[in-house]
């Protein structure tokens, strides 16, 4: 038997009651993006729901949230300039997408990430347009109206509150699920001797990731799938070396708004206001925060895989 | 006409002149005693030999031999071999290099090492591994990007050494129940590496690699140079593969302290013969 019955939203979400249609759909969704069972070489790429494998390890694939394709090869001696291109959100091609807000004085106020893919929220859209405007409303701008997150009758991803006036999910169309997993399995290199001699010319540090660490897996002759849940996560934020205004190490300001440790979809950076200084007040490694893209040098991202052998 | 000056304002992000090297000091005292009490201690807990816990660690036997190439045993004639005792990859199994006869010298005849994705042989939070990930893929991307981060590093050792020259099974057997282990000597390692970019190598593979549970791949910190704080809690993990299973292992101590050091520029020789020598 399949070690998994039916896929589960992204962390475990559970946005709308049990026993939802949704939930099928939503599984229906993940088995399309999946080969049943794919031959690379000794290797395999399977889906979970529908082979069964015996599972030796979980692999977790990571990678900097930071858009590795805005600092190299360009802009490696002119970091400043990597990180303010960096927090254009049309440039965050890692599965990670964030949003810099500033207050009247130009300072760094708050900054927000999200590995939360379109896929999902359309999807949840068309069960329950309701849930999707209060998870707006909570999340982003409690202004927030159902018509403005329609366009011509269906969900809108590109809508304004995740778009120039907020961030709800990922927007960009290659930071989907469908790019995700169609990375993971198509394995391009399972018939190089070794990493070296894989012709990778991508400038993300996603993709690489992805293609390497899944060929070199299939090359060994194991079977690998996306484990369950499926999902792109933050899975760990570093703050160590920043500093309060005073010098001091900084508190926690991380919040974890959507998902769970390990498993993060949403996270938020913003000090508590009662400390009296913000974000932009805040300095890494004796260098003062001026763009979001400098916190997200130090968040990872990730996709988890199982790892096994054919019974 | 009247030019006002714009008022100075430091770069945030300096760029430097591109021919140069910079040189980075640090004197790191090690808790020698300390590390092989927690290694003797946890080894037995985990059912692995203690050298052999040690070296999972370190990624190398105590007399250099890669574990990627012997992973059951010391090997003294793999450690003297400087053809073959780094002569490894991860991901893949070793290929012999052919080289051009070197007289005196067999070739190297030691087996290759097998490919280790999993980390089950040198396990992913190993010091060097992390430090040179080699074939790896990492949060950066491709091994290509790997090398722009490595830098030329050589080790010091100062103070009187915790027993010989070189650590055997016995010594340690001995060590377990000796009044070595609570011998506090000053004692330690100078570090000295050359690289292009200090922020970008040596203290990019200290803070971004050695010092984080998931970088350069999952899951452990550097045991021996690592560190957190996080809002005042310095405990780092490593994920320890055994014959049960992974198990995790919270490492409360910590064993290698930077007690000084300096960062230096070394100007090219160029600036010594046509500037300094002109």
């Amino acid at each position: 038997m399949p070690l998994v019955a039916r896929f589960r939203p992204p962390a475990g979400l559970t946005d709308l009651p049990e026993g939802s249609a949704f939930y099928d759909d939503w599984h229906r969704y993940l088995d399309s993006l999946q080969s049943d069972a794919t031959r690379y070489g000794p290797g395999c790429v399977y889906d979970a729901s529908r082979t069964n494998v015996t599972v030796l390890a979980e692999r977790v694939m990571t990678w900097t949230a930071f858009p590795r394709d805005a600092l190299l090869p360009d802009l490696r001696d002119n970091r400043r300039e990597a990180y303010a291109l960096a927090d254009n959100r049309l440039r965050q091609s890692e599965y990670c997408e964030f949003l810099t807000e500033r207050n009247a004085a130009g300072k760094i106020t708050k900054v927000t990430f999200t590995c939360e893919v379109s896929e999902y929220w359309a999807r949840l859209w068309n069960a329950s347009p309701s849930t999707v405007v209060d998870l707006y409303r909570r999340l982003v701008s409690p202004a927030v109206t159902e018509a403005e997150l329609t366009r011509n009758g269906v969900y809108n991803p590109n809508n304004r509150y995740n778009t120039t006036d907020g961030i709800a999910h990922l927007r960009r169309d290659d930071n989907s699920l469908f790019s995700a997993i169609h990375t993971a399995q198509r394995v391009q290199f399972y018939e190089s001797a070794d990493n070296y001699q894989a012709p990778i010319t991508i400038p993300s540090a996603v993709d690489p990731r992805l293609h390497l660490d899944v060929s070199s897996l299939a090359r060994k002759g194991l079977w690998v799938a996306v484990a369950d849940p499926i999902g792109i996560y933050i899975v760990n934020w570093d703050d160590t070396g920043f500093t309060q205004p005073n010098g001091a190490p900084v508190g926690n300001y991380w919040t974890i708004q959507r998902g769970v440790p390990g498993m993060v979809l949403r996270l938020q950076y913003q000090v508590p206001e009662e400390l009296g200084f913000v974000v932009g007040d805040l300095r890494i490694g004796g260098r003062p925060i001026e763009y979001g893209s400098q916190i997200a040098e130090h968040i990872t991202v990730g996709i988890r895989a199982i790892v096994g052998v054919r019974q | 006409m009247t030019c006002t000056p714009r008022p100075h304002r430091p770069p945030t992000f300096q760029s430097g002149p591109p021919s140069r090297s910079y040189l980075v000091c640090r004197r790191l005292r090690q808790d020698v005693a300390g590390f092989w009490s927690f290694v003797i201690s946890a080894a037995n807990a985990l059912g692995i030999a203690p050298i052999k816990f040690a070296s999972m660690l370190v990624r190398r036997w105590p007399s250099g031999a890669p574990l990627m190439r012997s992973p059951d045993e010391e090997n003294l004639d793999l450690a003297g071999d400087e053809w073959a005792n780094n002569h490894f990859i991860y991901d893949d199994p070793s290929r012999p290099s052919p080289l051009r006869p070197i007289e005196g010298y067999a070739g190297d005849n030691f087996p290759q090492a097998a490919a280790d994705i999993l980390g089950q042989v040198c396990p992913h939070f190993a010091h060097i591994r992390k430090m040179n990930p080699r074939d790896l893929a990492t949060d950066l991307g491709k091994p290509a990007d790997s090398l722009t981060r490595m830098v030329l590093r050589r080790g010091i050792p100062f103070g009187p050494p915790l027993v010989g020259k070189r650590l055997t099974g016995n010594q340690l057997t001995g060590l377990r129940t000796s009044a070595k282990l609570q011998d506090k000597s000053e004692r330690g390692l100078m570090f000295v590496c050359y690289g292009a970019s200090i922020e970008d190598q040596f203290e990019f593979l200290t803070r971004r690699w050695a010092n984080s549970p998931v970088h350069p791949n999952y899951v452990g910190h550097d045991p021996l140079i690592g560190a957190t704080e996080q809002q005042g809690h310095r405990t780092r993990y490593i994920d320890v593969p055994t014959s049960k299973g992974v198990r995790r292992l919270k490492l409360k101590q910590e064993w290698v302290t930077p007690t000084g050091g300096g960062y230096f520029f070394a100007p090219p020789i160029s600036a010594l013969t046509d500037v300094l020598g002109a």
